[in-house]
């Protein structure tokens, strides 16, 4: 019994003073190691926030840029369809569209200019998606220069 | 700005926007990664690697899942994964140790021995000059290398190294045996 407390206490000690020496051979990098890694850290973040910022605000622009003759297309599709025509016949003879609201409705959805109309809320959408996202990422590069 | 928390709540700290818990990471495992990095590459590209390595935590951090292993097990991982692209792209991986790994994986009835043993007093004596140990260990291969660092050093399980080097929990047991083996021959 006596020899194996001895022994079991033997094998501890050769287990710690491997570990010691494990520790005391302990290699040191330079001492601004983990500095040099945070701000390399922080330079590839501000990258990725710029190359980010630079390809929303192109889409922003891109789809900004082309609102305008969506719009002008959008008016245009709505004059040629006859879906003001119809819209003033809610004026002109209010009753007979009472009776025949049903129809009247489906008339006026079919007159819609639906591709003119998708494309224009489409570019609405993109420009405030981009607008949102870049608002972010110049958030997140003011906060990593803050840094 | 001082943190005692655990690895686990510093990333919840930098997920919920606190930057500077990242900062906090990097100052924790710097030395020891270093350490294990030096030991298996070289102290020259240890620096570039372990940078790398933070690099790819950071952009990973979401992936991270505590349930699966501890913050320490996951960067050690990545650590010896990018150790490994390293050594690929400047092509001195050692066919030899690619053919002991793939021998060694399977189970050794060395095992339940006692490896400690192995060291007689006088070695571990010898161990205790800095100079020494690291002439020694660079005598070893990396991947004896890195079995030794991470249980001795790092003070690691045999799961945790088995789940950084994925091999098995028998191959990793037996392979430190064998280093610790090499280690006796080279002081000798």
């Amino acid at each position: 019994m006596h020899l194996l407390i001895v022994y079991n206490t033997s094998m501890k000690d050769i287990k710690e003073n491997l570990k010691n020496a494990f520790l005391k051979g302990s290699l040191l990098p330079e001492a601004n190691l983990a500095d040099d890694i945070w701000k390399a850290v922080i330079k590839r973040n501000q990258r990725i926030v710029y190359s980010k910022l630079i390809t929303l605000s192109l889409t922003g622009f891109v789809s900004l840029y082309s609102l305008a003759p969506a719009f002008r297309m959008l008016a245009l599709d709505f004059s040629q369809s006859g879906f003001y025509e119809y819209l003033s016949l809610t004026f002109s003879s209010g009753g007979s569209i009472v009776a025949y609201w049903k129809d009247f409705l489906l008339l006026l959805a079919e007159s819609l200019p639906v591709m003119s109309i998708l494309l224009f809320l489409m570019l609405v959408f993109v420009f405030f998606l981009s607008l949102k996202y870049a608002i972010k990422q110049i958030v997140k590069g003011q906060l990593s220069l803050s840094l | 700005m001082s943190f005692n928390e655990t690895d686990e709540e510093i990333i919840i700290l930098y997920k919920n926007g606190n930057q500077e818990a990242f900062r906090n990471l990097i100052n924790r495992y710097t030395l020891p990664l270093y350490n294990f990095v030096a030991r298996i590459i070289n102290q020259n590209d240890a620096p570039d690697i372990i940078q790398e390595t933070f690099i790819k935590v950071w952009k990973n951090i979401d992936r991270f899942d505590a349930e699966k292993a501890s913050f320490k097990t996951w960067i050690f991982t990545i650590t010896k994964n990018t150790a490994m692209d390293f050594l690929r792209k400047k092509k001195i991986l050692l066919f030899k140790d690619m053919e002991n790994n793939n021998r060694e994986k399977e189970g050794s009835f060395e095992e339940n021995i006692l490896d400690e043993d192995t060291l007689p007093d006088e070695a571990l004596e010898k161990l205790q000059d800095r100079e020494f140990l690291n002439a020694a260990l660079k005598k070893l291969s990396p991947n004896e290398n890195e079995i030794l660092v991470l249980y001795y050093q790092e003070e690691m399980t045999f799961n945790q190294i088995s789940k950084i080097l994925n091999k098995s929990l028998n191959t990793v047991k037996s392979q430190r045996h064998r280093a610790l083996i090499k280690l006796r021959k080279i002081l000798n």
